[in-house]
């Protein structure tokens, strides 16, 4: 599923309709450059899923949690250099957890990914204006399948 | 002598007190929910306490210096570098599968102690069992469980098999191994701050000053940031 | 009693031991930095940082004794630093000091490494007094808070997304100024224009002490790629120096105008930021133009250091606040959480 969004606000909009169908134990795996909105879109989930409170960049703390009834655990996996420094920050208990995860970088830690989880490949669009991001969904697993299905009576796929 | 066994290097966080050739208590806490910050200390001093010995009593101090979590490795090693500095006495440090190994040998068996290494590997080494200890046969490896399977084709001798990691051999392994596979009980499978105080002892009795307060733990991985660094230096040739 | 206490600071890639007298007197300040050994990877890496501290600590913990010319038996106290930060750089320093705590029978302290930035401006200006404003900037934080009183604060605001080092971090990279950013732009910038581009300044009317830097390094990146995609050379000079006083500014004018409202004479900017030329200067002019005093720390103390912590620990020591043994490390520990 591909979606194109053309500001900042609309991506984090898109993100909040997610986060509204997310469930405990869900992973979306982030993919994109610098800027390429990752952050907002999960600033988006935070709010469906009702979190208060700033969600600002894990860059530095590589995992930030934020509390709520459905906890949202928020990671940047940019400076592991690989998939055992996840490991040493006490990964399974977020991916196994009872809270939705968010991993940026995702790329960087591939094996460590369950076998199922929902990616999505965030860029912007060539000869598109600067606000202009692609986002390109796709599912590993049914869940994830079935996520995308639900997201998609919600959103506008445009033309 | 007395010295201050510590084990950090699984989820298991243990601390002995060894007086000779004496255990004189030991306390072992296998509570993966709580981190080795928050039970370590508590469990040492419970220990003394219950030993009615005062931590200035205390020799030597010998550590599980690894291969084992990364995180956990340090906590150890870096709480016995503070009490040795404190009190100016020395410090040990135990490769934790020796340690392990020394759990349960065996004259004349092959043990083998197995640690989870995560992303489907093992820490592992071979030790022959002697009268007088375990006497390793191979380097400390990280290594998938499939590979272990040429060390054993050798011979007809009982393997001892203990450590967190026994669950990731396999069936098949094991079924190669048959009547040859042991298993250790529960009670001596884990790692053991005992076990690290007694290698402890004996180290220090070759070279009593110990080791330097700057010891690194034994990681047997490499991180991936010193992998992903020779790669790319090989890449781009000598500077 | 002894005045003396001795700091540990593993929070980062910085590692460090000091011994602090009455919470203001430096006796020794040692600060091993990693940093040449992250530089290659355009960021700290947790695993090699945590992989120094270890190697490095006690021996660091044995030159700042040495360097203040005092033994065991002279300390006080102890302070450490358990969060924020990252969680396995952070476990390093806590073990050790709760090891050498124990041993050395020495009461123990909890330091929140954010606090600690605050009372570097204490090390380097006694006169400073509660109540005054604080802005804690760096590469992870970019907090303002109220200063009433030792260990009393009131967090008035912060960043919603990017801090303002990250943000010195991610343009630096985009530009190839290399690692770390913030010294790479605050260099690069004096050779350039800081009026040359208009990036934009986020303006948050219904949280005017909160800052958002994601804007302006996603402006940053539009720039460079637009004038890529044309195969436009860009001036890097004046890149950094734009971007730079938009960053600046901000930090500028939301402090004052915090200050002015919580009708404090006295401002204390710190952290790793502090140490920019441009936010100084900027600091300096418009502070006498407010009628405040603005304090800044000399670089030695905008790093993450340890006298920091020996000082905020001087005082929550006073306040009878010990750790006990199972104290944890809190990657995620803010001001307010306390």
């Amino acid at each position: 599923m591909k979606v194109v969004t053309t500001s900042p606000a609309a991506t984090r909009a898109l993100g909040a309709r997610l986060g509204r169908l997310m469930a405990p134990g869900d992973i979306i795996a982030l993919i994109g450059g610098l800027g390429a909105g990752k952050t907002v879109l999960v600033q988006g989930i935070a709010a469906g899923l009702g979190l208060k409170g700033y969600i600002t960049s894990p860059t530095y703390l590589i995992i930030k949690e934020h509390r709520g009834e459905i906890p949202l655990y928020h990671m940047d996996a940019y400076r592991l250099a690989g998939p055992e420094e996840l490991e040493e920050l006490g990964y399974e208990e977020y991916f196994f957890g009872r809270g939705v995860t968010a991993i940026e970088w995702a790329d960087r830690i591939r094996a460590l990914l369950p076998p199922e989880y929902l990616r999505l490949d965030m860029g912007r669009v060539e000869d598109g204006g600067d606000e202009d991001r692609s986002l390109l969904f796709t599912p590993y697993g049914e869940r994830y399948t079935i996520l995308l299905e639900e997201l998609k009576h919600h959103v506008d796929l445009g033309p | 002598m007395l010295i201050l066994g510590l084990d950090t290097a699984t989820a298991t966080a243990s601390v002995a007190l060894v007086k000779g050739k004496e255990l004189l208590g030991e306390e072992i806490l296998n509570i993966p929910q709580k981190t080795h910050s928050q039970k370590l200390l508590p469990v040492l001093a419970r220990l003394l306490k219950g030993a009615g010995v005062q931590v200035e009593d205390v020799d030597a101090f010998a550590v599980s210096a690894g291969p084992g979590s990364f995180t956990g490795l340090r906590i150890g090693l870096a709480t016995g570098k503070g009490f040795a500095q404190a009190l100016s006495k020395p410090l040990s440090t135990v490769p934790t599968l020796d340690a392990l190994a020394y759990n349960y040998y065996f004259p004349g068996a092959l043990i083998c102690p197995l640690l989870d290494a995560r992303q489907g590997l093992l820490y592992t080494a071979l030790y022959r069992g002697e009268r007088n200890g375990p006497r390793r046969q191979t380097d400390y490896m990280a290594l998938p469980p499939e590979e272990l399977a040429d060390f054993f084709l050798v011979g007809e001798k009982p393997v001892i098999l203990l450590g967190d990691g026994i669950e990731l051999l396999g069936k098949a392994l094991l079924a190669q191994l048959g009547e040859r596979a042991f298993i250790v009980p529960a009670a001596s499978r884990l790692p053991r701050a005992s076990s690290v105080a007694f290698l402890g002892l004996e180290a220090l009795a070759e070279n009593p000053l110990g080791d330097p307060i700057t010891v690194e733990p034994l990681y047997v991985r490499k991180s991936a940031a010193e992998i992903n660094l020779e790669k790319r230096r090989a890449r781009e040739g000598p500077p | 009693m002894s005045q003396l206490i001795l700091g540990i600071e593993t929070s980062c890639d910085e590692t460090a031991a000091a011994v602090v007298a009455g919470g203001r007197r430096i006796r020794s300040n040692i600060i091993f930095s990693q940093i040449k050994l992250h530089q290659p990877f355009g960021g700290v890496v947790p695993e090699l940082a945590s992989r120094n501290h270890i190697k490095n600590i006690n021996p660091i913990i044995q030159e700042a004794l040495d360097q203040a010319g005092v033994t065991w038996e002279d300390l006080a106290g102890m302070a450490v630093t358990y969060g924020p930060g990252l969680v396995g750089a952070l476990l390093v320093g806590l073990a050790v000091a709760k090891a050498l705590a124990f041993a050395r029978r020495l009461p123990l302290v909890g330091v929140n490494h954010l606090e600690g930035h605050i009372y570097s401006n204490y090390l380097a200006h006694p006169h400073l007094k509660p109540p005054f404003v604080s802005l804690v900037v760096s590469g992870g934080h970019t907090d303002l808070v109220h200063v009433l009183g030792h260990g009393q604060y009131c967090l008035l605001g912060q960043t919603r997304d990017d801090a303002a080092g990250e943000a010195f971090d991610k343009v630096a990279r985009v530009l190839g100024l290399g690692y770390p950013g913030g010294p790479a732009i605050d260099a690069a910038a004096r050779e350039g224009n800081p009026r040359a581009i208009d990036f934009p300044r986020a303006i948050l009317p219904d949280a005017p002490a909160d800052f958002s830097f994601s804007g302006v390094k996603t402006a940053v990146l539009n720039y460079h790629n637009q004038h890529r995609q044309r195969g436009q050379d860009i001036n890097v000079a004046h890149v950094a120096a734009s971007f730079q006083a938009a960053v600046v500014e901000v930090l500028v004018e939301r402090t004052l105008a915090a200050a002015v409202k919580c009708e404090v004479e006295q401002v204390a900017v710190c952290g790793g930021v502090a140490a920019n030329t441009a936010l100084r200067e900027l600091f300096r002019i418009r502070g006498a133009e407010a009628g405040l005093e603005i304090l800044f720390p000399p670089p030695i103390l905008c790093t993450d250091n340890a006298a920091m912590i020996a000082a905020a620990g001087y005082y929550r020591l006073q306040a009878g606040c010990l750790a006990p043994l199972d104290l944890n490390a809190v990657p995620n520990l803010s001001l307010d959480s306390r």
